[in-house]
């Protein structure tokens, strides 16, 4: 589903990914760690197309109607409808953006793009109260401007409803657990667990391992200095728990 | 000057009283004499109304043809049936397409021409009212504006709401001008309303044209408030892209009487509104609100003066805008707290976002404070759009012009939010959400 070769970028002149190559299918669940700078963050803002980065060399090829297709042909929001998702770290606050009509708009964005009708306003609010019963949100968040005045867990929360009701083929999620307690830890990756498909895909990227005691990934990446120097399953992060990156730096 | 073009033939067409040729003849010297203003008067600054000048216009009292059945048409499809609609075209009230039975149940009526044809002496006795605030209250000097407005009118209407009415519907009234064969028209109204105590009602002012029409409006609306009274007041300007508008409104507030009004300006090439409000009694309370929003050439410039003639009032105030393109905004908000106007509360707040690097806002505040014991407060930002936002709208599927049509939205939303009556918030979020779309 998503092959990345050699990849080079850099943010205004820092170099922030140097030679990273990954393979990720569909059904699969990939984590990214690392130690803080090495690259994670950018990653999976290179992907979704955030215009603050430049890729410099190598490729980005994603699979769209069987096709592998080069992704940096794609602007930022053509490469969500193609069902590219990104779950921020810090989640902007839009004031004065009810979080209703913001959803509803970018859900009859995709309904449009693949060719279906839009959805109304009452079916669409009868489709959202059910996917809000996933990440245990109440009903008048939809009313509320999006992100403003809500908790640190109550903001992933929200990423994670918009994955619910987008329902992405490749998710990434940057830092979700990070500022979670708990309990809202195991919400959102229960919320998680539930959107995990055969067809999708996910990859985490953390710093932390766990994340991954919810969230069990099929390969385990360590980057660092923009690229990936491991690779594993599940045992590697609970090594990196352990030992920490120096043995691997 | 082109601007008083066809003035000799009024006092045929009014037949006027004594009282009213002496104030009109008197405010047409007296504009001739001031002339219009240039940017060397501090008032007028930041607004280069030479544009204006450079165009010939007929006053529609003295010129202009009857409106087409077309027009009727057209204007009929636009109002709202939640409103009392009060029609003028061109400056002449529409009888047809006026909800007049239902508003004459309700409220008084008096067409300005008869008022100066000294045919109506109880509207008549209501404008001598306000005149007399204005020469209590009103320490400000008139414009050349509102000298060419009085030197000009015939057109327009009194309004006279008995106590403790309350009214069903909003009261629309809709000032709509035409071309009806090709002359670019001057329209100078005059309103004047006088809200008796314990009533509560809504008020609406459009003004509206045809399509990329050259035309002049210039208005004077004045309402008072008497005591326990509250209005609920919208002005909205959507006129022609290519019209000028010059507009006043006067509002004075009686003991526990209550304003909200929102000042919606989009319209015209050229635009001013100046709101003057005055607190002439303890306990009113005002809440001026204001939103802006233009583009290209447009220059839009609101004026506010609110006035704590005595103390224990509040005012508080909050302007929002977009300005795009080579546009340019203005907003000068005076708040004047009088000698001994103790306990007098104001806040103010003025907030733009700048979609291009071309567009212009000058921002003025302008405190007089004479009094001590008092609470004011001002503050106005200028910013852009926040790119990280369109980022989070782009990887949500939504595309970078709609982000920006829904974060422009979201920008001035709340303003549309705060209107109390939800036939009046639905109707104008309607109109802006397309007026953002083409923006």
């Amino acid at each position: 589903m998503l092959e990345v070769k050699n990849l080079f970028a850099k943010v205004e002149e820092k170099e922030v990914l140097k030679g990273l190559n990954l393979s990720v299918k569909a059904g699969e669940v990939h984590a990214i760690m690392g130690p803080n700078g090495s690259g994670k963050s950018s990653f999976s803002k290179i992907l979704a197309g955030h215009p603050a980065y430049t890729v410099t060399s190598g490729e980005i090829n994603f699979e769209i109607n069987f096709k592998m297709k080069n992704l940096l042909d794609l602007e930022t929001h053509e490469r969500a409808l193609e069902g590219i998702f990104l779950a921020l770290q810090y989640p902007i606050e839009v004031p004065g953006v009810s979080n209703f009509t913001f959803l509803h708009q970018a859900f009859n964005s995709i309904l449009k793009h693949h060719g279906s009708e839009e959805m109304s306003e009452p079916d669409f609010r009868n489709f959202v109260k059910e996917k809000m019963k996933l990440v245990q949100m109440r009903e008048d968040f939809l009313e509320r401007p999006v992100n403003v005045g809500f908790s640190g867990g109550e903001k992933k929360r929200n990423e994670i409803l918009q994955m619910a009701v987008l329902s992405p083929r490749l998710a990434l999620l940057d830092e979700t657990d990070s500022g979670l307690d708990i309990d809202a830890l195991r919400i959102v990756a229960e919320g998680v667990n539930k959107l995990r498909t055969k067809h999708n895909a996910i990859i985490l990227v953390t710093h932390y391992q766990r994340l991954l005691d919810y969230i069990k990934p099929d390969f385990v990446h360590v980057l660092s200095e923009g690229k990936i120097i491991k690779s594993g399953d599940s045992s590697l992060a609970l090594k990196l728990e352990k030992q920490g990156y120096d043995w691997l730096l | 000057m082109n601007l008083i073009n066809g003035y000799d033939k009024i006092e045929n067409i009014l037949k006027d009283n004594s009282s009213w040729k002496e104030f009109r003849t008197t405010s047409f010297h007296d504009f001739q004499k001031m002339g219009l203003p240039t940017r060397k008067n501090e008032e007028w600054k930041y607004l280069n109304i030479k544009p204006l000048a450079d165009h010939f216009f007929t006053a529609t009292l003295t010129g202009g043809n009857k409106a087409s059945l077309e027009t009727e048409s057209i204007v009929s499809k636009e109002l709202n049936k939640d409103f009392y609609n009060l029609v003028f075209i061109n400056g002449v009230l529409n009888k047809t397409i006026s909800d007049m039975n239902e508003l004459e149940k309700n409220i008084d009526l008096h067409l300005m021409e008869d008022v100066v044809a000294g045919k109506k002496p109880n509207a008549d006795s209501i404008i001598q009212f306000f005149q007399k605030n204005f020469k209590k209250y009103g320490n400000k000097e008139e414009n050349a504006f509102d000298k060419l407005n009085q030197a000009f009118v015939g057109q327009g209407i009194v309004i006279e709401v008995k106590p403790n009415t309350v009214l069903k519907r909003p009261l629309h009234i809709l000032n709509y001008i035409s071309l009806e064969g090709g002359l670019s028209l001057a329209c100078h109204t005059q309103v004047y309303i006088q809200i008796g105590s314990g009533s509560n009602i809504s008020v609406i002012e459009t003004f509206s044209g045809q399509n990329d029409s050259r035309y002049f409006s210039n208005s004077k609306t004045e309402i008072f408030l008497n005591k326990n009274s509250k209005l609920n007041y919208l002005r909205n300007q959507s006129d022609s892209s290519q019209a000028f508008h010059i507009g006043r409104t006067k509002i004075y507030l009686d003991e526990f009487s209550t304003l909200n009004s929102l000042s919606y300006q989009v319209g015209s090439k050229l635009s001013r509104h100046n709101l003057d409000v005055y607190h002439i009694q303890k306990n009113s309370t005002s809440v001026i609100d204001g939103i802006y929003l233009c583009h290209k050439e447009q220059a839009i410039d609101n004026h506010t003066d609110i006035d704590h003639v005595v103390g224990e009032c509040q005012s508080s105030q909050t302007y929002k805008g977009i300005i795009k393109d080579k546009a340019k905004a203005i907003f000068n908000g005076r708040v004047h707290i009088r000698h001994g106007s103790l306990k007098a509360s104001s806040q103010q707040l003025n907030n733009n976002l700048l979609l291009s690097s071309e567009a212009e806002v000058d921002s003025k505040p302008e405190l007089q404070i004479f009094a001590d014991d008092v609470q004011a407060t001002h503050g106005s930002t200028i910013g852009q759009m926040n790119e990280e936002e369109i980022f989070y709208f782009e990887s949500r599927s939504i595309p970078r012009t709609t982000a920006i049509e829904m974060l422009s939205f979201g920008f001035v939303n709340e303003l549309i939010q705060k209107i109390e009556v939800n036939s009046i918030s639905n109707w104008l979020g309607q109109k802006m959400l397309a007026t953002l779309r083409n923006l």
